[in-house]
């Protein structure tokens, strides 16, 4: 190691402090609510060898699928200055709106870095407007597929590619818009790179980057090392995949060895026919969340974590889903099923992990002729040793922003009637739930809905003896339906999500009812 | 003519009063917080009279948001959307540490009341009944609050429901506060307008109680105006901070680069990087072309305000920040902090954990044979012994450790001296660094390093600069008007008019100032807007909109439609030039010590930071000792004393 404790610090500010730019430059300067409001996007920093180096602070989900994404674009032997365009789940994507760009940097020619940013589009195409379709059964209804193509080539614009884009989404100047802001901003991490290879020369930087990401490891492996020896099982289930109703299970068996984390999926059901399918990326990506989440805030978020991870899945299952299984749904709810999973399995190896939170992200997709809108919404957080679960936010693999309510109805035909805290709703607990959220929509024309949501049938778990948190609904008009289903709405039909409490913690200090 | 600053802080309470011909008389005691102003009438009746001018800056308002101890509020809101507060914006705190929740708002949730009536993007909804206004004020006034916040939604564009509810509150309720959220921050997004407004009705009662007594003890004691300092870095009179409480939310930190921007003036610079160096965190800011970067927005305590603000990066790095190793042995300094009370090991007030204060008195950079501000005097032993632990977990040597902890400081420091820099697409490198506050100036050469700078500039009575600052503080007015309309369709006369009007507003609580209109402008579908000045008609607006979205975000469609968002105004009278300069007494001998720098131990020398005559040239490394803080001019660098006080630092 030629970093000591010091340089560690400054280097890990440096490398976040540049994927954050990247972040907030297309925030700032985006078109759609989803990415200037809501803040569906990550940005990252990766070496030329493909291990990640930062990652700001945005959506977890995306923090174990960027690697595969960056991979694919390797293996096709980019030049400095190219900047590629992709979101196909089984060539590293999650699903298909989370459009990635990744620009390779080069430093005298060579290749020395990619910075990347992945933000979801709510709408590239498919059967309904938004692209997140209940009942898809193939990917091809889900939308248009990019595998890793140039945008840019070699620093020269290649208007070709995006003119194809553009012709297959229902929104192509808000698409447009929010791709130049994409790419002004991996642009600019680029920028940012070559500076620091100024300052500090290749070697000083090769050699900060790999100390960075030892240290990481070292703290992975630490909290790793302190679990119950053994193995360690949890399943839970998913309820349908759009087109049946029947139960999915999942299935975790996690052991710590060597200070390695092993997560094996064997036992998990088939891909399902609907679209609640995983690509192996998401499954990494909630494998590494669980284990992040148990470092505390401080530490960086970077491959190192990778290094302390090993997962397997039998290939063909619902969390390493192949080509052409529909998956759009299996990026933002069964994410959250698995993380639910995963973090159960650790608790019982002793992980401080609180109790599961919501484990869905209530995915509310309308749209008509020219507009689309795409909401994911909170709900409560698991209760932990620690404190009682936050209410109203997003719990797992997502963190993104709500859409105001006056956003909302400037942009699109729609009317909030109601927007509130559902009382109540988190588990008891001697630490409750965190509660959930009332969300009600009119829609003013005639509009497509399309609802990805889970936890309508039970609960999220307590834990330690904590009781469930309310399971969530989902109304029309006041009648309740489905989970994940299609849906036409004529104007002035309502239609509301009530989204679930988090899990309780310890047994209730009042006595519990028993039954 | 004297002008005097106080700034009042959890501490101290510091004066500076500036004489007539520029002359400076510095004051320190000690903060009465459970009454500020025994403190700050104690500090300035030590000042000569007759006193023309005091500014105060005040962490009134700051610590009421900290310690969420402002006047209880009824909260009116649209029925249906009572909640918004605890909704937020749906984000958890943190992406990792799941059970970290955000701070409480500042109104109790029994205290709001849904309110039957709704605005629309095009206007009325739900028409507010007669009726409805008379059920509201008998559930209001059955509470007697002392303050009633109203937020409705899209008020910034239809404001008629918010008025028609205020007027019949004031008219029925005449002792409480009354405020609306049009009338305070006229802008789109009803979660951080909200909050705003709450934030301003919560502040009001205690702000305005506080302000109007200031004016009379000031008018007692013959002291002719006196005003509050803003978070814009403007001051404002009594009468108008006691209906803008919020925007006091920053009041001190605002002082500070005020005083940093009075004393680069002095010495000729323009753009320059600021730090306020303090016993918890420190405060960055930026000088542009000789003026404070301001933003519309910000958040105070986790509070969003939608007021204007000078841009202040914190940092949790300050001389009382304890230093720890973490699981993965990294070093680590802050978020914790010793505080005043015990203090740094050194203090010998009973604190045993590792502060930086420890760190700069083990590598020589304190001295335990002179006493800091107010008289603390510090103790090696206890200092030593706590780093030794420290050094102990980290595997490394005291002044191994110790140098650590300083450059873990600076690493945090520059980040955040980054955040108003880099991110903005400033290169650092460019700008020159002003570092203030007790231990701020030690750390000038360090982070001038750490970020490529290659002037330092030490400002006279660096630890009080803030109260400095107030003495030299603008009188600031703002105003806002909401547009959202497409720039193209709008006439020259249309844009005239607006400004014209919202001109008018701030000349009449300011007469004779300047006035300078700026824009919110984006393009028609972005969320976030560029705020710059108004050159012109529409057409020169907009290309000045393009050239500066190009610059900053690296796009823009010279053919995309570009959309106003907002007006604002902004009122200026500046205050009389000060043109200080510090006596020239008399020029102690240097002495001979030793300092840790970078691992290697350097002979320095030690001499008094005040008294040097201008043109005197200290070569690095040198520490100077002063009353209210202590400047390190380290090996390589060279300092020259400016005829203002200041030393002009350069690399060798």
């Amino acid at each position: 190691m030629t970093l000591d404790p010091i340089g560690l610090e400054v280097m890990a500010h440096t490398f976040a402090g540049l994927a954050e730019e990247m972040g907030a430059m297309m925030i700032a300067s985006a078109l759609s609510p989803n990415i200037r409001e809501r803040r569906d996007l990550s940005a990252a920093l990766f070496l030329a060898d493909g291990t990640m180096l930062a990652q700001a602070a945005h959506i977890p989900v995306h923090l174990g699928a960027m690697p595969e994404a960056v991979n694919a674009v390797r293996a096709l032997n980019p030049e400095p200055g190219d900047v590629f365009a992709i979101n196909d789940p089984f060539t590293g994507g999650t699903h298909l709106p989370d459009l990635t760009l990744i620009g390779a940097v080069g430093v005298h020619d060579e290749l020395a870095a990619y910075t990347v940013v992945r933000a979801h589009h709510s709408d590239v195409g498919g059967m309904v407007p938004g692209s997140m379709p209940a009942g898809a059964r193939e990917i091809y209804q889900e939308g248009l597929i990019v595998p890793p193509v140039r945008l840019v080539a070699a620093g020269r614009r290649n208007d070709d590619v995006e003119r194809l884009i553009l012709a297959n989404v229902r929104t192509p100047a808000i698409r447009r818009g929010d791709l130049a802001a994409q790419l002004a901003a991996v642009e600019r991490g680029g920028v940012r790179w070559q500076e620091l290879v100024i300052r500090y020369g290749r070697e000083a930087l090769a050699e900060a980057a790999r100390d960075l990401l030892d240290y990481t490891e070292r703290l992975a492996r630490d909290a790793i090392s302190r679990l119950a020896p053994g193995v360690h099982r949890a399943e839970d289930w998913m309820e349908g995949d759009g087109v049946t109703d029947d139960e999915l299970r999942i299935a975790v068996a996690v052991r710590a060895e060597d200070g390695v984390l092993h997560a094996d999926f064997e036992g998990t059901a088939a891909a399902a026919a609907g679209n609640v399918n995983c690509p192996i990326a998401v499954t990494h990506s909630a494998v590494l969340f669980a284990l992040r989440a148990m470092l505390g805030a401080e530490a960086p978020t970077n491959g190192g974590l990778r290094r302390a991870i090993a997962v397997s899945a039998p290939r063909g299952s619902l969390v390493n889903a192949v080509w052409p299984s529909a998956v759009a749904a299996g990026n933002v709810e069964t994410s959250q099923r698995i993380t639910d999973t995963v973090f159960q399995a650790l608790a019982r190896a002793g992980a401080m992990l609180g109790a599961p939170g919501q484990g869905t992200m209530n995915n509310v997709t309308l749209g008509g002729p020219g507009w689309t809108y795409y909401e994911t919404i909170a709900g409560g957080q698991g209760a932990g040793a620690g404190g009682p679960g936050p209410s109203a936010v997003h719990v797992g693999m997502s963190n993104t922003q709500n859409t105001p309510v006056e956003v909302l109805e400037l942009e699109f035909p729609l009317r909030v009637r109601r927007y509130a805290l559902r009382q109540g709703s988190g588990g008891a607990g001697r630490h409750r739930g965190g509660d959930g959220v009332i969300r009600e929509l009119e829609v003013l024309t005639p509009a497509e809905a399309n609802l990805l949501t889970e936890r309508r049938r039970r609960g999220p778990p307590g834990l330690s003896g904590g009781s469930p948190g309310a399971s969530g609904r989902n109304l029309v008009d006041g009648r309740p339906v489905g989970s994940k289903l299609a849906l036409r709405l004529a104007p002035g039909q309502v239609l509301t999500i009530e989204t679930p409490g988090g899990g309780g913690w310890g047994a209730a200090e009042h006595h519990a009812s028993v039954g | 003519m004297t002008r005097v600053g106080v700034d009042v802080g959890g501490t101290f309470t510091d004066l500076v009063a500036v004489g007539e011909g520029g002359s400076l008389t510095v004051r320190k005691v000690s903060s009465t917080p459970r009454d500020p102003s025994v403190g700050l009438w104690e500090a300035v009746d030590q000042v000569d009279r007759p006193i023309d001018a005091l500014v105060h800056g005040t962490t009134l308002a700051t610590n009421a948001l900290l310690e969420r101890r402002g006047a209880p509020v009824v909260l009116l809101a649209t029925e249906g959307f009572e909640d918004l507060l605890w909704l937020r914006r749906q984000e958890r705190v943190d992406l990792y540490d799941l059970l970290r929740d955000h701070p409480p708002p500042l109104v109790s949730r029994g205290d709001v009341i849904g309110v039957a009536e709704r605005m629309g993007p095009t206007g009325v909804l739900v028409p507010l009944t007669a009726d409805e206004i008379a059920r509201v004020l008998q559930v209001v006034a059955a509470r007697r609050p002392p303050a009633v916040a109203i937020a409705l939604l899209f008020s910034f564009r239809f404001p008629e429901h918010e008025r028609v509810l205020a007027e019949a509150l004031r008219a029925s309720l005449p002792e409480a506060h009354v405020v609306t959220s049009s009338e305070v921050a006229p802008v789109f997004r009803e979660y951080e307008r909200t909050s705003t407004t709450v934030a301003e009705a919560s502040l009001r009662p205690r702000v305005s109680a506080y302000v109007e007594r200031l004016a009379t003890d000031a008018a007692a004691r013959g002291i002719r105006s006196v005003r509050v300092m803003a978070s814009s870095g403007g001051s404002l009179t009594p009468a108008i901070a006691a209906s803008r409480a919020a925007s006091l939310a920053l009041s001190g930190p605002a002082g500070g680069v005020v005083g940093a921007q009075a004393v680069a003036r002095q010495v000729g610079l323009t753009d320059v990087l600021t730090v306020d160096m303090g016993g918890t965190s420190a405060d960055a800011s930026l000088l542009l072309g000789g003026e404070a970067l301001h933003e519309p927005w910000g958040r105070v305590a986790g509070v969003p305000l939608l007021l204007p603000s000078i841009v202040i990066e914190t940092v949790s790095a300050g001389g009382g920040s304890i230093a720890w190793v973490d699981a993965g042995g990294a070093l680590k300094v802050g978020p914790r902090s010793a505080g005043a009370e015990p203090g740094p090991a050194c203090y010998g007030r009973g604190g045993t954990e590792p502060t930086v204060t420890d760190a700069l008195l083990a590598l020589g950079w304190l001295d335990a044979a002179q006493p800091l501000a107010a008289d603390v005097t510090l103790d090696v032993a206890p200092a030593h012994a706590a780093l030794e632990q420290l050094a102990h977990a980290a595997g490394l040597t005291v002044p191994a450790v110790a140098w650590g902890m300083l450059e873990v400081a600076a690493a945090a420091m520059a980040r955040a001296l980054k955040q108003v820099s880099v991110r903005r697409g400033i290169d650092p490198r460019a700008l020159g660094l002003l570092p203030f506050g007790g231990a701020g100036p030690l750390f000038g050469c360090l982070l001038a390093e750490e970020l490529g700078i290659g002037t330092v500039v030490i400002p006279p009575h660096p630890g009080v600069l803030s109260a400095l600052g107030l003495a030299a503080a603008p009188e600031r007015v703002d105003a806002v008007a909401s547009v959202h309309r497409p720039l193209e369709g709008l006439s020259a006369e249309q844009l005239d008019r607006w400004r014209d009007d919202l001109a008018r507003t701030v000349r009449s609580e300011l007469p004779d100032a300047e006035v300078q209109a700026f824009a919110d402008c984006r393009f028609s579908g972005q969320g976030y807007e560029v705020m710059l000045p108004v050159p012109g008609g529409p057409v020169a607006l907009r290309d000045a909109f393009i050239t500066a979205h190009r610059q900053r975000y690296g796009h823009g469609h010279a053919e995309a439609q570009v959309e106003l968002v907002a007006l604002r105004t902004v009122a200026v009278r500046p205050a009389p030039a000060l043109s200080f300069h510090v006596g020239s007494g008399g020029s102690a001998q240097p002495r001979a010590g030793l300092i840790g720098w970078r691992g290697a131990t350097e002979r320095a020398e030690r001499r008094p930071l005040e008294g040097m005559k201008p043109g005197t040239v200290v070569r690095g490394p040198t520490v100077l000792d002063g009353a209210d803080a202590t400047a390190l001019v380290a090996p390589g660098w060279e300092a020259r004393v400016h005829r203002c006080g200041a030393l002009i630092v350069n690399r060798v």
